[in-house]
């Protein structure tokens, strides 16, 4: 159907120019500049190949900010996800409260990370409110040095932002699962299904554009972490929870911007790379009403 | 309206949106360094006669010391047609943004900043304003800690930088006899006994990198004293890693850690916590400086310097002050202003306020109990040495970092020196130092 262009092409050009010049232009740029030793203690500009990215490679803090990053990424994707289905499920089920709880439980999205990290900064510090707690309630014996132990601290950041942006994911759910109408569901229980095969064999491939998004929005989110590290962490101990965004960050502020934006491209192409992936892998799943 | 006639309407409409955010957003910018338009070479007598263009000198510092508003207060007071755009920037940010703003061109008027670090990255020649031939040059106590390549390029707060070493509480350490130790093990036994006494030897707050760094820095500091090591190693001759006094300072106090004579939770505290946690009497001893936050209860605190070698001398820093840039439209004013702050009635509200061991000849300080036992033990007798930040040829935030890395468990003070020794060469080679 050949629909009429209700405005000319040309209404198109300004945010275009903007976009190009703003976004693209500096983006392609950037690829150039991480092949060259761009830094903030000379003039001039060398082209030095893949010098720096050898240097990351042979640089074992470097490597291990790229490990966290792809850790945090699938943990609290993982745990988002999982978290949000179950709650999106619970909610669209028949209990009482159900627009309270969808306010509880979406309210720390809301929330600024700055907040939410100045918070948890109090309350996971060694004499804060989570050890006392435990300590409290007689599990002394699981009092860790949440922020600071290098073999949980990563852990606990994804803790941290899996309990912030869970709520968001829960909200996305809860879309997809209203969306499938009663029948399926009815015709099912006729057929002699139980809860959980109603579940896995009809709603959740029903669903399967709501758990695209989801999973693709927190693998991407996860990937470019930044605040959470920051504010809770700074990347300390030394690089025990350094990831890829901080490193770039310290790269930045040291002078030090070929490897800065190297870096960054190293995170450009992890994205880019999982996405499609991501997105290709669930398309197959996605089942039509 | 047809649509002919909307068409050029609405592309005149988007267009004129477009420049008039343009130009909202660079109108900003333009303010601050081009709002003073007289020029440079008005002479004094010129400027009594004709009403004086209004200036609007910008200044820039870390750090919110009250006397900063104070004084630029007095000043518009004396000198109506002078108007101040006080920027002060949080500490953390300073170092990448003046790099930025050196980078493009886009200083303030002013700018605070201490003499090592402008001689290393900034190249002042370049960016900054000879200031060696203003009249309270003649003043100052200690000339020589200010040249670079033989010029003076800022006007100093202070005649010597902050000490930096281990602050004690002298309270317990009388209550306990104790005395100052002058050797490693000394200390080792001191802590043993407050230890035993159930008081915490040392409260660290290492989650700041730049309080972490100062055990490495004041034991480094003496290692280097009257040796060419730091030559060598700026040139390249010589790594961290092969000078033993370096892995032995680290390894010291990796030493007080394994003895558990250091707070459980100092990964967790930063510079903030330290005054109120050693105020509270629950340890003795910091590593820290003279800049301890301890409110009234300073008197009660003295320092002695880091006993990693035998009786050593108090490590000090290099000294802050005003530097004008020389792409400022109003250095006349500027320099006006230095002079203005030199005076003994002007800085010594900044004293008063921060009590520095005086920059000028006549100008006279009282200190506080710490800081007049710091003077007498140590600044008096000449018992001071240069601190390894100032002597090294790049800059060392990244080291700080592997001090935590250390503290963290991360790696051994062997690893830290290698990996410090490779960030040394990158940066050197970035900067193109000779020799790399």
């Amino acid at each position: 159907m050949n629909a009429r262009r209700l405005y000319p092409l040309f209404y198109l050009y300004p945010a275009l120019l903007i976009y190009l010049a703003l976004f693209i232009f500096p983006t392609l740029f950037s690829f150039v500049y991480s092949f060259t030793d761009w830094n903030a203690y000379r003039d001039t500009i060398r082209f030095t190949g893949l010098d720096n990215f050898v240097k990351i490679t042979k640089n074992a803090d470097l490597m291990l900010s790229i490990g966290n990053t792809v850790l945090f990424a699938f943990v609290t994707s993982i745990g988002k996800n999982v978290l949000g289905l179950l709650l999106a499920v619970a909610l669209c089920s028949r209990i009482g409260f159900k627009r309270l709880f969808r306010t509880v439980f979406f309210l720390p999205t809301v929330l600024s990370f700055i907040v939410v990290g100045v918070l948890f900064t109090a309350l996971l510090h060694p004499d804060g409110f989570l050890n006392q707690f435990l300590g409290f309630i007689g599990l002394g014996g699981l009092r860790q040095e949440w922020l600071v132990d290098r073999s949980i601290v990563m852990y606990t950041v994804s803790f941290v932002d899996v309990w912030k942006g869970t709520g968001f994911h829960m909200i996305i759910f809860m879309a997809g699962l209203l969306a499938i109408p009663r029948d399926y569901g009815e015709a099912a229980q006729i057929d002699g299904a139980n809860p959980f095969q109603e579940f896995f064999r009809i709603k959740l491939p029903l669903m399967m554009q709501a758990v695209s998004v989801n999973v693709v929005l927190s693998l991407i989110a996860g990937f470019k972490v930044f605040e959470q590290v920051f504010v809770l962490t700074n990347g300390g101990p030394g690089y025990a929870s350094s990831v890829l965004n901080s490193i770039a960050f310290q790269m930045f502020g040291d002078g030090r911007w070929g490897l800065g934006t190297a870096m960054n491209l190293i995170l450009f192409l992890l994205i880019t790379a999982i996405s499609f992936l991501m997105l290709a892998y669930f398309k197959r799943k996605e089942v039509d009403i | 309206m047809n649509l002919r006639l909307r068409k050029p309407a609405i592309a005149l409409l988007t267009s004129f949106v477009l420049i008039m955010l343009a130009a909202c957003g660079s109108g900003n910018k333009a303010e601050p360094s081009a709002s003073g338009s007289q020029p440079a070479s008005e002479t004094p007598s010129a400027s009594q006669e004709t009403a004086p263009e209004k200036v609007t000198l910008s200044i820039m510092v870390g750090g919110n010391n009250k006397f900063y508003e104070t004084i630029t207060k007095e000043y518009t007071k004396r000198n109506p047609h002078v108007t101040f755009d006080l920027q002060t920037v949080d500490g953390s940010q300073y170092d990448t943004l003046l790099r930025t703003r050196i980078a493009t061109k886009n200083l303030p008027d002013i700018i605070g900043h201490n003499v090592s670090d402008m001689a290393r990255r900034y190249n002042p020649a370049d960016n900054f304003v000879d200031l060696s031939g203003e009249p309270w040059v003649a003043r100052l106590v200690n000339p020589d800690i200010l040249k670079i390549g033989g010029k003076i390029y800022n006007l100093p707060f202070a005649a010597s930088g902050s000490a930096l070493g281990i602050v004690y509480n002298k309270k317990i350490f009388a209550d306990l006899n104790l005395s100052v130790p002058r050797t490693f093990e000394e200390l080792l036994q001191v802590s043993e006994t407050l230890k035993t006494n159930g008081i915490t030897p040392f409260y660290l707050g290492n989650k700041d990198g730049w309080v972490a760094q100062i055990w490495g820095l004041t034991t480094f500091s003496e290692v280097v004293k009257d040796t060419d090591i730091m030559d060598k190693i700026n040139a390249n001759q010589l790594k961290h890693a092969d000078v033993p006094g370096f892995e032995e300072a680290l390894g010291q106090i990796m030493q007080l850690f394994e003895k558990g004579y250091v707070n459980e939770d100092h990964l967790s505290v930063g510079f903030d916590g330290l005054g109120a946690a050693m105020n509270s009497g629950k340890a003795a001893m910091t590593v820290l400086g003279d800049f301890i936050e301890a409110g009234e209860q300073l008197g009660d605190y003295g320092i002695f310097a880091t006993p990693g070698v035998d009786n050593p001398d108090l490590t000090v820093g290099t000294v802050t002050g005003w530097f004008i840039s020389k792409n400022s439209k109003n250095i006349e004013e500027a320099k006006k202003f230095l002079d203005f702050w030199s005076q003994p009635d002007i800085i010594g509200i900044q004293y008063a306020e921060d009590p520095r061991f005086s920059a000028f000849k006549d100008v006279q300080v009282s200190f506080n109990p710490l800081m007049q036992g710091e003077y007498d033990e140590y600044i008096s007798q000449g018992k001071v040495v240069r601190q390894y930040n100032d002597l090294i040829a790049v800059d060392t935030s990244e080291l700080f970092r592997l001090y935590q890395d250390m503290f963290g468990k991360g790696k051994t003070p062997k690893q830290v020196l290698e990996a410090w020794d490779e960030k040394v060469a990158e940066l050197a080679k970035a900067a193109e130092l000779p020799g790399w």
